[in-house]
């Protein structure tokens, strides 16, 4: 099958990938570009755990190709801090335990990540529906409203 | 998934040759979140996938000089629901769209797209079947349109001819004061698929009588339902608690949904009553 | 058989802040490893052919055209590598099936490849000629007569430390029958007399990490493997049984893991990858897509439970006789109880007088149950304080004060016939009423519920390792996997504050399991906080020791080693309750329920990380909510209809109620500084909460779980 050269900025760097067309983003960053924060769980868009920010829009990697992303500017979960620092919605997290198993948890930071850039003073309700699309099994849900909260008023 | 042929051909030209060098096994790839799932689901295994998104033109929401809205095919749902342009011009329209799914998908998935794979329990197609839609269809050499009421032919299958695309969406002007509503039945989770689904629409006269309806259900059949029959059962009459009753039960007994995890046949016939009792309703309180 | 010696100290550092999670800036950078980051030179990708068929003979298995596709290193079936079963305790599953598959999804070959693609592309051109065999997927179906035996070779299965318990019929996996007291005595006595049926369908651990592994095996024939599983010192010696390889010669390496709920506790892939990695001499990955992980790994079992009480007209419990009968699929693997039942005896937070427990796990042609979170008892929970409440309703007793009246006090026991130890079942109950303001009137179509639930604290044996820097530093070793409840944190604290240092000198080292590693028994069975903390408190203890006699290490680390062990399961293990209060409003037209408010009583002794505490009560009701409302891995023919979770609601964020907690802290518990347990038992008190709410709200009451809009619809107009 034809390879196709696929150029994207990447955390803010520019990356040429050569891949199939059948290549899956999700798969393009964890194998080929080695960024794995970036989790797999349900691998059908359900459950948030691969979200990415594509064009400043939250969207599934797991449901996209990579060659229409060329051209695009994609952010993963590394994309989101300095090394070695933490974003102030990072250490929410923390603080207020939004995580437990941490595995959707980068699904749940860039989420919120999305969020705030959206609407950067966002009510308990708006929230749950932004969020409604990562599932966490593990805290229900509560505490890690309570960190997007928090942080939307530290920002 | 397996592997395919991928084109992004930069015109609609570019789009039709493609999908001809694919014959039969040629898919066209809209935002993807159908049919990438379905590849990778294995369910549908093209040798040929033609991306839209090169091509230029698809992508904007316009007025039209007789006040109508023409929708690009892949303007993307969240892009609808946020649009100030369709807020103005229905705002239930907008809010349809904003049922759909979680914010990611909204911000992949296309009105083309979601047209055209056609899952009856999906929210735009009740809402674009009570607004009196037309798709327009190009094929080399040409254009047409269809209702949307006459677009969807079965469970997942609609009224498109091997070679043809769906470019944009015209939705002709809302009759003045035309109050509308979308009412989306969820029992368990709040992320899912309807378990029925109503669109109204309605306008009064000055007396307070139905001058003109439209009723369009999804998730009750394989395919959204327009309920003419309640329709005509309400057209002239006013609108009480009885002719809305008496239309919910018209609705109940031509729905024909399927039995499956979101409910019975049976409790989804007698919800399709209920909820479009409740969503007329909400237009006519008391 | 552990006493609780400790209690309630005050420690700035333990009860005056929060913690902060040592692997929070791991998790929420996206830095944190999980066994699918893995990556090593060489590796190889499996994939598995697997049975389409419910029960079936394999009759002969062509491997040519998988093995010629280019990239194919090995392709290997059960006749290939043998007759190898692994289990948690009996070892029934086969690493690949032999002579027949058991299930739809059963292993059947396995392929490792250049890649993934390549894998599954050689496993779909694997040949298998099966033979069709008739199909048990029910237990009373198993049970009959004439019914196929599913393991026929039974008794050449290896059963790990212990013989297994006789049954009565080949197709039973564990039988258990508690008798207490006279029970036809107890119901002569009765006033009245009530029988009612409970059933619960299987659901689906719900984690959102597929299970996943690499295993490979290095120049000196030591085997090492990433897994999925949150006991890797178990997990290390069913693997080397199950394989063939001396135990010291296995390694299971640290990595975090991704929600693992009980179920994790079964490791499935490894054996056949080890076996891959043995026939290529590469390391082997595989990682399950979801809907593999829903289809073939394990699930709770489904179940079906009757119930026969008598009363006095005053509602007092004279006698009990309960039935509960699992599906428990294919295998009987997944369950690490010598009863190969799920879970313990269930207790009951009520003085039984008399009574008779009968619980029974049946094989059938269907996904193999395992373990999850408060096993067994979420099935027989449901069913008992339904039961109550139904009784109540009868009798025309508030079922606050049914329970009350029943309530285990003094010198009364549940069909355990041990006494309690600290009996506050009584003040959980009043605990309630109050948090709740029950007994306030509703408006019409609103009603409040109940769920009662109690379980014995877990035991087990631990070892934590410290070593004493001359820096003045402290490490702490532990074999403790991580899948979420902040052990390494929690040992952090605890360490920190029995030495009195500050918690940037205390680091905790997760290491592989492997022989020198301290020993632990792995998350599960509400046990960690209990087990591991006080192995790392006995360690301090000795450690202080040195100390005092020969200061602090000057020149060279100084390690010692803190053991601990408590009877797991134990009759007069202590324990811990947790009770819901639910208050719904219930749509009388379409049956949908609202969940309003939720107040959680629970009974924790010290609370040692306060953050992860509350996310365990949290995360523990918002599982059992999913499994009250939404939940439900549906099987028709042996086949799951729904294996994604497009289609297996877990619950979201707009789904779940306010929830409000009550603590309390003052009866001490065996942990370190008096912490009990949490985050178990209360998944199996949210369910019948919520469905006593909805009779009490509309009269409509539903035996099946999930309680569905459309049930309670049909419940109404019954």
């Amino acid at each position: 099958m034809s390879q196709h050269s696929i150029t994207f900025t990447l955390n803010g760097k520019i990356q040429t990938v050569v891949v199939e067309a059948n290549r899956r983003l999700i798969d393009v960053l964890r194998d080929d570009c080695k960024l794995t924060g970036t989790k797999e769980g349900c691998g059908i868009g359900v459950c948030g755990t691969c979200s990415v920010i594509i064009d400043d829009k939250l969207m599934s990697a797991c449901l996209v190709l990579t060659p229409t992303v060329d051209g695009s500017m994609i952010r993963t979960v590394e994309g989101l801090s300095e090394p070695g620092e933490l974003t102030n919605l990072q250490r929410a997290f923390v603080k207020h335990g939004g995580f437990q198993c941490g595995i959707c948890t980068s699904g749940q930071i860039v989420a919120a990540e999305a969020l705030l850039e959206a609407n950067p003073h966002p009510s308990e309700d708006d929230v749950r529906a932004w969020m409604m699309g990562n599932l966490c099994r593990c805290t229900g849900y509560y505490q890690i409203v309570e960190a997007v909260v928090a942080a939307a008023k530290d920002r | 998934m397996a592997a395919f042929e991928y084109l992004e051909p930069a015109t609609l030209e570019g789009a039709f040759d493609a999908l001809e060098r694919g014959g039969e096994e040629a898919h066209v790839l809209a935002g993807g979140t159908a049919l990438v799932l379905l590849m990778r689901l294995g369910l549908v295994i093209p040798s040929f996938v033609v991306g839209m998104r090169r091509i230029e033109g698809l992508r904007e929401i316009g007025i039209s000089k007789e006040g109508g809205l023409e929708i690009g095919a892949l303007v993307t749902h969240a892009e609808i629901e946020g649009s100030a342009l369709v807020q103005r011009f229905f705002a239930p329209l907008a809010q349809t769209f904003g049922r759909v799914a979680t914010v990611r998908i909204r911000n992949q998935a296309t009105i083309g797209g979601n047209l055209v794979h056609a899952d009856p329990a999906s929210d735009p197609p009740p809402m674009l079947i009570a607004m009196d839609a037309e798709i327009v269809v190009a094929r080399r050499g040409g254009v047409r349109t269809i209702s949307a009421a006459d677009f969807f032919r079965d469970l997942f299958e609609v009224a498109l001819e091997p070679g043809e695309i769906v470019t944009a969406i015209r939705i002709p002007p809302p009759p003045r004061g035309m109050l509308g509503t979308y009412v989306k039945f969820l029992p368990a989770s709040q992320d899912d698929f309807a378990t029925v689904s109503v669109a109204a629409t309605l306008r009064l006269d000055p007396n307070g009588g139905c001058e003109d309806v439209r009723l369009a259900l999804g998730s009750v059949a394989s395919t959204p339902l327009r309920a003419r029959r309640a329709e005509e059962a309400l057209r002239g009459k006013r609108i009480t608690r009885e002719t809305i009753d008496a239309a919910a039960a018209i609705v109940a007994e031509d729905v024909d949904p399927l039995d499956d995890a979101r409910g019975s046949a049976g409790y989804k016939r007698e919800m399709a009553r209920v909820w479009t009792r409740r969503a007329l309703g909400e237009l006519v309180p008391a | 058989m552990s006493t609780i010696t400790q209690t309630r100290r005050t420690h700035p550092l333990i009860f005056d802040s929060d913690e902060l999670r040592i692997d929070g800036r791991e998790k929420v950078t996206g830095e944190a490893e999980y066994a699918a980051d893995v990556e090593l030179p060489g590796m190889l990708h499996a994939a598995f052919a697997t049975s389409p068929f419910a029960h079936a003979r394999i009759v002969s298995i062509d491997i040519e055209r998988a093995r010629a596709l280019a990239g194919v290193h090995a392709v290997l079936t059960g006749t290939d590598i043998g007759e190898h079963r692994f289990g948690r305790r009996f070892f029934d599953r086969p690493a690949l099936c032999v002579d027949r598959a058991l299930f739809i999804g059963d292993s059947v070959a396995a392929v490792a490849a250049e890649t993934r693609e390549i894998a599954e592309e050689a496993a779909a051109l694997i040949d298998v000629e099966y033979e069709e065999l008739p199909v048990v997927l029910e237990p009373e179906d198993a049970l009959a007569p004439n019914a196929p035996i599913l393991h026929e070779n039974i008794d050449q299965y290896y059963f790990h430390a212990g013989k297994r318990a006789a049954v009565p019929h080949p197709n039973v996996q564990g039988h258990r029958v508690i008798l207490k007291g006279n029970i036809d005595e107890g119901f002569a006595r009765a006033d009245h007399i009530f029988e009612h049926t409970f059933t619960t369908p299987r659901y689906h651990g719900g984690y959102l990490e597929p299970r996943a592994t690499v295993v490979w095996i290095d120049a000196q024939d030591i085997v090492h493997v990433v897994a999925t599983n949150k006991a890797p010192f178990a997990l290390r010696e069913q693997f080397a049984i199950c394989v063939g390889v001396p135990i010291d010669s296995v390694r299971i390496e640290p990595a975090y893991i991704g929600g693992d709920f009980g179920g994790k506790g079964l490791s499935v892939d490894e054996y056949p990858c080890y076996f891959l990695a043995r026939a290529t001499g590469r390391p082997v990955k595989y990682v399950r897509t979801y809907l593999e992980d829903m289809r073939s790994s394990t699930v709770r079992h489904a179940s079906h439970t009757t119930l026969r009480t008598g009363v006095t007209r005053d509602g007092y419990i004279t006698a009990m006789d309960a039935n509960i009968v699992f599906n428990g699929g294919a295998y009987a693997a997944g369950k690490p109880a010598p009863t190969l039942l799920p879970g313990l005896d269930p207790k009951l937070p009520y003085n039984i007088p008399t009574g008779r427990l009968e619980r029974t796990s049946v094989y059938t042609n269907t996904v193999p149950g395992g373990h999850m979170r408060a096993p067994g008892d979420v099935q027989f929970i449901f069913a008992v304080e339904s039961h109550i409440d139904m009784i109540a309703h009868e009798l025309r007793i508030d079922p606050l004060e049914m329970r009350v009246r029943n309530a285990v006090s003094g010198n009364g026991s549940d069909f355990e016939n041990v006494p309690y130890l600290e009996p506050s079942a009584r003040e959980m109950l009043e605990k309630m009423r109050s948090a709740s303001g029950w007994g306030k009137p509703l408006p019409p179509g609103r009603g409040r519920g109940i769920g009662f639930g109690v379980r014995h604290i877990g035991g087990g044996k631990a070892e934590v390792t410290l070593r004493a820097l001359p820096s003045g530093n402290v490490d702490v070793v532990t074999g403790a996997a991580e899948q979420g409840m902040g052990i390494l944190t929690l040992l952090q604290r605890v360490v920190a504050a029995e030495l009195d240092l500050e918690l940037e000198r205390v680091n905790v080292i997760r290491e592989a399991a492997m022989t020198q590693t301290p020993f632990d028994p792995g998350a599960g069975g509400s046990r960690q906080t209990h087990v591991t903390g006080n192995a790392a408190l006995d360690a301090v203890r000795r450690l202080r020791e040195h100390v005092a006699e020969h200061g602090w290490p000057k020149d060279a680390p100084f390690e010692v080693r803190g053991v601990f062990e408590a009877a797991h399961g134990h009759e007069a293990a202590p324990h811990g309750f947790c009770g819901f209060v639910a208050e719904v409003s219930v749509d009388t037209e379409t049956g949908v329920i609202e969940v309003l408010d939720v107040v959680c009583v629970s009974d924790v002794g010290t609370i040692l990380n306060p953050v992860a505490h509350r996310g365990q009560l949290a995360g523990g009701f918002v599982m059992g909510l999913g499994h009250a409302l939404t939940e439900d891995l549906r099987v028709t023919e042996g086949k799951i209809e729904n294996p994604t979770l497009a289609d297996y609601k877990l619950p979201t964020q707009m789904d779940v109620p306010p929830l409000r907690f009550i603590n309390i802290e003052n009866i001490a518990g065996p942990g370190p500084f008096g912490a009990k347990m949490a985050g178990e038992i209360n998944t199996a008190a949210v369910a019948p909460a919520i469905a006593n709410a909805i009779a009490d709200a509309c009269g409509a009451r539903v035996t099946v779980l999930p309680l569905t809009a459309e049930r309670v619809l049909s419940a109404l107009r019954l």
